[in-house]
């Protein structure tokens, strides 16, 4: 349904492989992972490793970003794992992001659930902020995914490339 | 609110579930969580009193002797009286508590069992449900079964009846039948006869016609002629000479004379096939004479006895003779070669008479010994002795395969005998000693020449004495004195006394003619099957051929 | 609307029996622990129900796991606590239903590459409101919730907290109306699980093309149609296959407002 407030699985997939080319171009590490059975599972994802600028820990990250279906908006999600191989929990992930938030204020944008796809623990940004972000945004964004991201990423110490605004 | 079929079963299986999973617990876990509470409330009050217990005894002392004193101890005694009561209430809490969870284990088996239980049963009345659904069935169709049958049935007993009465009818009509049957064949009879009598009739009115015409003939005839005199000389002589010229079988006159042996002849007899006449003696010999040339020329002499011969027969073939001797003994030869083929011993008698019985391989023999016996050609032995009681003069055999014999004997009896048995079957009383026996060609009748001097004509068919041929001038010669049928059974003659032989009709009984040539007695006659010619031999050597040649 | 109260209240009212053990291998007393007995309600939440069984094991085992997080395993598999508790056993026992259920209490080793961590009460409320969002914005695109206030929400959750049915009813009642011309959800949440609970979610709508009521058989067909006999239960009893799927969504859904259906 064409509306403003949400894209549908299409516009998603549209908007997937053209952000994973652009990654592709500029090695950023996006990949594609195309579900034939269930297109709704569809999802990307990077793996990478960030370093807490405090503490000089190494953490290895896994992000995705899926089709949210009950909202009808990209979701990201994203699991941190500390150098001894143990998830870190959200309240480090609260102190390691680039933004100071209070407690009550973060744990409404980001919460552990189930994964919808992977039927594991994640850290998922919810929707609800991303549909009001995106209604501001819809219109004039070319890439949909470039556009959420770049909304995320303050939150989380996500690198996102100046060149993925480029065309 | 929303009905339908869903709404209902979705109520149903919701009741069901609350019941099944909360309503069946609900109850125990509460009391089960209360006795927890209280169990965790007791601990909790166990353990600040053993605190308490502890700190008041070691510190205890001070706070005693402080003033308190006996209140506190007695406050402490309480307190452990308390802490007792507790200590034992929480076990048997704990002992229920137990005990419970037991319950609570037993009663899910039994509702376990009590579920397995009814799915057996289920099971079973289900199984039994069909067994009844068969059995039933099976009831219909032996129900059907049976009124079939009893259909059959009733079909059956209706046809059988039906057969019955057609039964009934059928048998009264194979009566009827077998009546009209019998009632024909009788008037079958009845017409049989009749058309009998009427042949006999006829055939008798044929024959007195023809007697009638012979007659005026021969009184026409006697009127014609003179007298002629042959022989005899009496004009009944020559009546029967016409008559035997008419017959053209009476003998009337001698063809042939001469002498047959040194001695007395005994015996005569023709062959059955050609002009041979055989004689016997009493010179031990037995003579053979051919008389086809109208002279008489000796064929040939049978030796071998060793006493005089008394009877002489032929078989049927004319191949073989017989002779019955005075030394005990009978003689076989063959005529061809006149060879002496066998001697049959065994007689203590003189042996008076012997026959070919039927095929030449038997001979029967009787004697003076008062047996008769029956010899095998073949082997040569004697197979059967027959005692008769008497001693046997003559025996003739009947019909051709001789399966009866008939004997004369000196006790004045004449004896039938079946060649099978030993015994006599039958015999007749005569008035004198039977000096011979001939039976006719047809083997009806027999003809006995009796020491009485008469000759007895006996009808074997009704066994009696039909005739008696007797002559005041006739006398028997001798004991064996040998009287004969001529062919075709119309006449007899017989040898007598004084030299003569006398013919006579069977039928009519008259004496036809007395040939008188013998100068002695005569002692045996015989005929020549087919020609009617008479041969007579007397004790004084001579013998005689008597007809035309 | 959801005016089928007599349905409403037995869903409310199932209750399940639970015995806790403590794990073998975390008790450090001598003495063994008892078994704990509660009656929970079908439509709670484990971590809110297990206060006291908590305190009654945390006297057992070794004083350095006091702090760590307790999680339950049912048969060695570790029990999901954001799930409600009566879906966690329809998914679990539901073909072999067994009763009282035992569920064995960990203090250690807690397996966080499948549970969610859950360390007080306010994580749990969080769940559940964001699913009711959720739930809320597939139904009525979000207008209901957003209208409501943070009262209403707070009834809402303490309602099912405390099991007060009125209490909770009061609020979601307005969240199982129908708004607009066209009676029904825009779409229904659901989340459909498979026997070895793998969770997929679909965009269903209460009514077919030709705009007549959608029942679960046709849902069934368009869900999967190379399947046949497919039966889905929830709150222990198997749905009819010719319940409306609107009225099903009004009245049986859980609290957090999703229909969780196991298919079989």
């Amino acid at each position: 349904m064409m509306s403003a407030t949400t894209i549908t699985i299409e516009e998603f997939l549209e908007a997937a492989k053209e952000f994973v080319k652009k990654s592709e171009k500029v090695c950023d590490g996006w990949a594609l992972k195309l579900d034939k059975t269930d297109i709704f599972k569809t999802y990307i994802k990077k793996d990478t490793f960030i370093e807490c600028p405090d503490t000089t820990a190494l953490y290895k990250i896994e992000y995705v970003i899926f089709y949210n279906l009950s909202y009808g908006v990209p979701s990201f999600s994203f699991n941190v794992w500390n150098s001894s191989g143990m998830l870190i929990t959200l309240d480090d992930i609260r102190r390691m992001s680039f933004l100071q938030i209070n407690q009550k204020d973060f744990y409404s944008v980001i919460t552990q659930q189930e994964h919808p796809i992977f039927q594991r623990p994640y850290f998922i940004v919810h929707p609800c902020h991303t549909e009001t972000l995106l209604a501001a945004f819809r219109s004039s964004s070319k890439n949909i995914i470039v556009t959420f991201l770049g909304l995320i990423t303050p939150l989380i110490k996500l690198k996102l490339p100046l060149e993925f605004g480029y065309q | 609110m929303e009905g339908g079929d869903w709404r209902n079963r979705i109520i149903s299986q919701l009741q069901a579930r609350n019941k099944y999973e909360t309503a069946a617990f609900q109850d125990l876990i509460t009391f089960q969580s209360r006795l927890f509470d209280n169990v965790n409330t007791l601990k909790n009050e166990n353990l600040q009193l053993t605190l308490l217990n502890e700190r008041i005894r070691f510190t205890g002392t001070d706070s005693v002797l402080s003033g308190t004193g006996t209140a506190s101890n007695e406050r402490i005694q309480a307190l452990e009286q308390k802490i007792l009561i507790q200590q034992e209430e929480l076990t048997s809490m704990h002992r229920r508590r137990g005990e419970n969870a037991q319950q609570i284990m037993s009663l899910n088996e039994k509702v376990h069992d009590l579920e397995k239980q009814l799915q057996a049963k289920d099971i079973i009345i289900s199984e039994n449900t069909a067994v009844i659904a068969s059995l039933r069935a099976e009831i219909q169709m032996y129900e059907t079964n049976m009124t079939e049958l009893q259909g059959l049935n009733q079909v059956l007993r209706d046809e059988h009846q039906a057969l019955q009465i057609a039964f009934a009818a059928i048998e009264d009509k194979l009566r009827k039948a077998q009546d009209e049957n019998r009632s024909l064949v009788e008037r079958l009879i009845k017409y049989k006869a009749k058309d009998a009598d009427k042949m006999n009739e006829e055939n008798e009115h044929f024959i007195k016609k023809k007697t009638e015409k012979v007659r005026k003939e021969l009184e026409e005839a006697a009127r014609e002629s003179g007298s002629r005199s042959s022989g005899s000389g009496s004009s009944e002589d020559k009546i029967l000479d016409s008559i035997s010229q008419f017959y053209g079988t009476l003998p009337s006159k001698a063809a042939l004379r001469f002498d047959a042996h040194d001695g007395e002849v005994n015996a005569v007899k023709w062959s059955p096939t050609d002009r041979l006449v055989a004689t016997g003696g009493a010179d031990r010999k037995v003579k053979l004479w051919d008389v086809a040339k109208c002279v008489v020329e000796i064929k040939g002499t049978l030796v071998g006895s060793n006493a005089g011969v008394m009877s002489v027969d032929f078989d049927s073939t004319g191949a073989y003779i017989v002779g019955a001797s005075n030394d005990f003994a009978s003689r076989v030869w063959t005529v061809a070669d006149q060879r002496l083929r066998h001697t049959l011993t065994g007689h203590s008698g003189k042996v008076m008479a012997a026959k070919f019985l039927g095929e030449p391989t038997k001979v029967i023999t009787g004697s003076h010994d008062r047996t008769l016996k029956i010899w095998d050609l073949r082997s040569k032995m004697c197979t059967e002795t027959k005692f008769a009681g008497s001693s046997c003069n003559d025996l003739v055999t009947s019909d051709g395969a001789g399966s009866t014999i008939i004997s004369g004997h000196f006790d004045k009896r004449i004896r039938f005998w079946d060649i099978r048995t030993e015994m006599s079957a039958n015999d007749i009383m005569l008035q004198g000693k039977v000096t011979s026996l001939d039976l006719s060609r047809d083997n009806n009748y027999l003809l006995a020449c009796v020491r009485d001097d008469t000759i007895q004509l006996i009808d074997l068919r009704m066994n009696t004495i039909v005739r008696s041929f007797s002559h005041e001038s006739f006398k028997v010669g001798c004991d064996w004195s040998r009287a004969a049928f001529g062919p075709g059974g119309r006449l007899l003659s017989v040898g007598a006394a004084d030299g003569a032989a006398y013919v006579w009709n069977t039928h009519s009984g008259r004496l036809e003619t007395i040939l008188k040539d013998h100068t002695s007695a005569v002692t045996a006659v015989s005929w020549h099957p087919q020609s009617g010619l008479l041969a007579s031999v007397d004790r004084g050597k001579r013998a005689i051929i008597w007809g035309d040649l | 609307m959801a005016n089928d109260r007599e349905v409403l209240r037995e869903i409310w009212d199932g209750k399940l029996p639970i015995c806790f053990q403590l794990a073998q291998e975390e008790i450090m007393e001598i003495q063994q622990p008892d078994a704990f007995y509660v009656m929970v309600p079908r439509l709670s939440y484990f971590p809110l129900v297990t206060d006291k069984m908590k305190r009654h094991f945390l006297r057992y085992i070794s004083q350095e796991n006091s702090d760590s997080e307790m999680w339950l395993d049912y048969n060695g598999q570790p029990l999901k606590w954001h799930y409600p508790i009566g879906f966690l056993y329809d998914l679990l026992c539901g073909n072999d239903p067994q009763l009282p259920w035992h569920l064995t209490v960990h203090f250690t080793k807690f397996p966080e590459d499948v549970l969610l961590h859950c360390n007080n009460k306010d994580v749990v409320e969080a769940h559940f409101m964001s699913t009711v969002k959720e739930a809320d914005v597939l139904k009525h695109r979000g207008q209901v919730m957003s209208t409501m206030q943070k009262k209403d929400h707070n009834q809402l959750w303490l309602g099912l907290q405390n099991d007060k049915f009125d209490q909770f009813w009061a609020i979601n009642r307005r969240l199982m109306e129908s708004h607009g011309d066209n009676e029904g959800f825009k779409h229904i949440p659901i989340k459909l699980y498979s026997d070895d609970g793998t969770c997929s979610q679909r965009l269903v709508s209460p009514k077919n093309n030709d705009g007549s009521r959608k029942t679960l058989q046709q849902m069934v067909a368009e869900l999967y149609p190379d399947k046949h006999d497919v039966q889905l239960r929830t709150h222990g009893v198997i749905i009819p296959s010719d319940t409306p799927l609107q009225w099903l969504s009004e009245h049986m859904s859980y609290p957090d407002n999703f229909l969780h259906l196991c298919v079989f």
